[in-house]
């Protein structure tokens, strides 16, 4: 049994390293993507927030208050597309026996978590130190929250790239999900800023509580009123039973 | 230690190919030298997906139990904008094994030299069809899968068809193809697929006349649906000028 781990162990790091080395192949657009795409966001974002102060909260310093946030869920889509597509098309590496389709699926949000974590340091120490909202509260905290999310999006990735193979069309629903989520899922906001009656709509959302989590072990100025951790475990929980169930009965199916 | 297909049902969509494989029952027994032979249009990628298990059949059973090797020369893992070397380090990361040994024996037994650290684009065709033959060679299976054993240029074949035989004599070996020489040649039993189902043959040259029955019925039918199909053109090549 621990032989057997260690082996899909091996097989993921290798295919991880593999997917790394392929965003090289596509240098101009690849690392460079990674990087420019929250840029942008935090730069649009940085620049409304100095136009309406009164977006921003007032004890957390606006760039880290927002690379905190968005770093992190733009690895969560990430990864969640990966996976979602990694079960969706057949790959060429499944040609060789010892490789599964949950291999790639989580060697390709592997390098997603690589990626995103490399950009989340690269933007937030320095930013974080010139804001003077360095060190972290509680880094530990931080880094688990941004773990989760990473299970959190490998968790729906399976159950969307698993339930894409039998209606393909969900695809824009997903779109439709993130779009929603983009909004309301806290990466630009914290839910203090919220009105405390629209608390209870927002709250089923477990990338919510993922968020007011980090931000709550990176700011020493705030303590989040309702981050839940047993919550976003019960959604894991549910999201991996149901993906990993789908993954296996979708094995016979034909790829689209 | 056995390759078996248990009443496996499957529906092959590749392009225009597009057939139905109904209650195929296939063994491949240890150290045996087999050979799937059919035409281009017979659906063997999908047949060889099934025994990688890159693919699930949408009916029956599909049991491996032992160790095989992706379909030799398969160049789906080489990188071409990275060295050769990057490529083979790949493998050995994921099949497990020292990486420096693994690839200084790819070096020796494809004679690639100094190609070994050339990006792949850059590298002659001869030595990337060596390095990917040897890759596969230099690593230890109980059944090796080839699609295609001609190796390098036509110098190395001699040298290739050796290093296989002699692979052949430690472990099992499967040739997927359309290339009867060669089936012939490595083979000592095959299974004939027609598009519907598999016959077995312990004589290669009793496969070989069944392969070319096919062909034969293949090209008359094919000529038949042709103008069958197209009436207009029939009265056009019967027509006397």
């Amino acid at each position: 049994m621990l032989a057997e781990l260690r082996t899909q162990f091996n097989v993921v790091k290798a295919l991880a390293i593999n997917e790394l080395q392929d965003l090289g192949k596509t240098y101009n657009y690849g690392f460079a993507w990674a990087l420019l795409e929250p840029i942008m966001f935090i730069g649009i974002m940085r620049a409304a927030r100095s136009a309406f102060k009164g977006l921003t909260p007032p004890d957390m310093p606006p760039t880290t208050f927002l690379i905190v946030g968005i770093v992190p869920y733009y690895m969560y889509l990430s990864a969640m597309a990966s996976v979602y597509k990694s079960l969706g098309n057949a790959d060429k590496m499944l040609q060789f026996p010892r490789v599964t389709p949950i291999d790639m699926a989580l060697a390709a949000a592997l390098s997603d978590f690589c990626i995103y974590f490399a950009v989340y340091c690269f933007f937030l120490l320095p930013v974080s130190i010139y804001e003077k909202a360095f060190p972290p509260e509680n880094a530990l905290k931080v880094f688990s929250m941004y773990c989760v999310l990473w299970v959190l999006g490998v968790a729906f990735g399976f159950v969307a790239g698993a339930a894409a193979r039998v209606f393909p069309p969900i695809a824009k629903f997903i779109g439709y999900y993130n779009i929603i989520n983009r909004m309301l899922g806290g990466m630009l906001f914290v839910i203090t800023q919220i009105p405390s009656i629209y608390w209870p709509y927002l709250t089923w959302n477990p990338i919510l509580h993922c968020m007011e989590m980090i931000r709550d072990g990176w700011f020493v100025t705030y303590t989040s009123p309702v981050a839940d951790p047993a919550y976003v475990a019960e959604w894991i929980l549910g999201l991996l039973l149901l993906g990993l169930s789908l993954e296996r009965y979708q094995r016979r199916l034909p790829y689209v | 230690m056995t390759i078996e297909f248990i009443n496996v049902t499957k529906k092959v969509r590749q392009g225009h190919v597009r057939l139905t494989y109904e209650n195929l029952n296939i063994r491949v027994e240890p150290h045996a030298k087999m050979a799937l032979l059919g035409h281009k249009e017979a659906g063997l990628e999908s047949i060889t997906s099934l025994i990688c298990s890159a693919d699930a059949p949408d009916k029956g059973r599909v049991l491996r139990t032992h160790s095989i090797s992706w379909p030799i020369p398969s160049s789906q893992f080489l990188k071409k904008h990275l060295p050769l070397a990057t490529s083979a380090r790949f493998l050995a990361r994921l099949y497990e094994v020292d990486p420096s040994g693994y690839i200084g024996r790819i070096a020796e037994m494809a004679q690639i030299g100094d190609h070994m650290n050339s990006r792949g684009d850059k590298c002659p065709k001869e030595a990337v069809s060596r390095f990917l033959f040897s890759a596969g060679l230099c690593l230890s299976f109980e059944q090796y899968i080839f699609t295609n054993l001609n190796a390098g240029g036509k110098d190395d074949r001699a040298r290739f068809a050796d290093l296989v035989k002699e692979t052949a004599a430690r472990a099992g070996l499967l040739f997927i193809g359309s290339d009867l020489k060669v089936a012939q040649q490595f083979c000592d039993e095959a299974y004939v697929f027609d598009g519907k189902s598999a016959t077995y043959f312990d004589d290669m040259d009793a496969a070989a006349e069944f392969l070319g029955s096919i062909a034969k019925k293949g090209d008359d039918d094919e000529g038949e649906d042709f103008f069958d199909t197209d009436p207009e053109l029939e009265s056009l090549v019967n027509m006397d000028f």
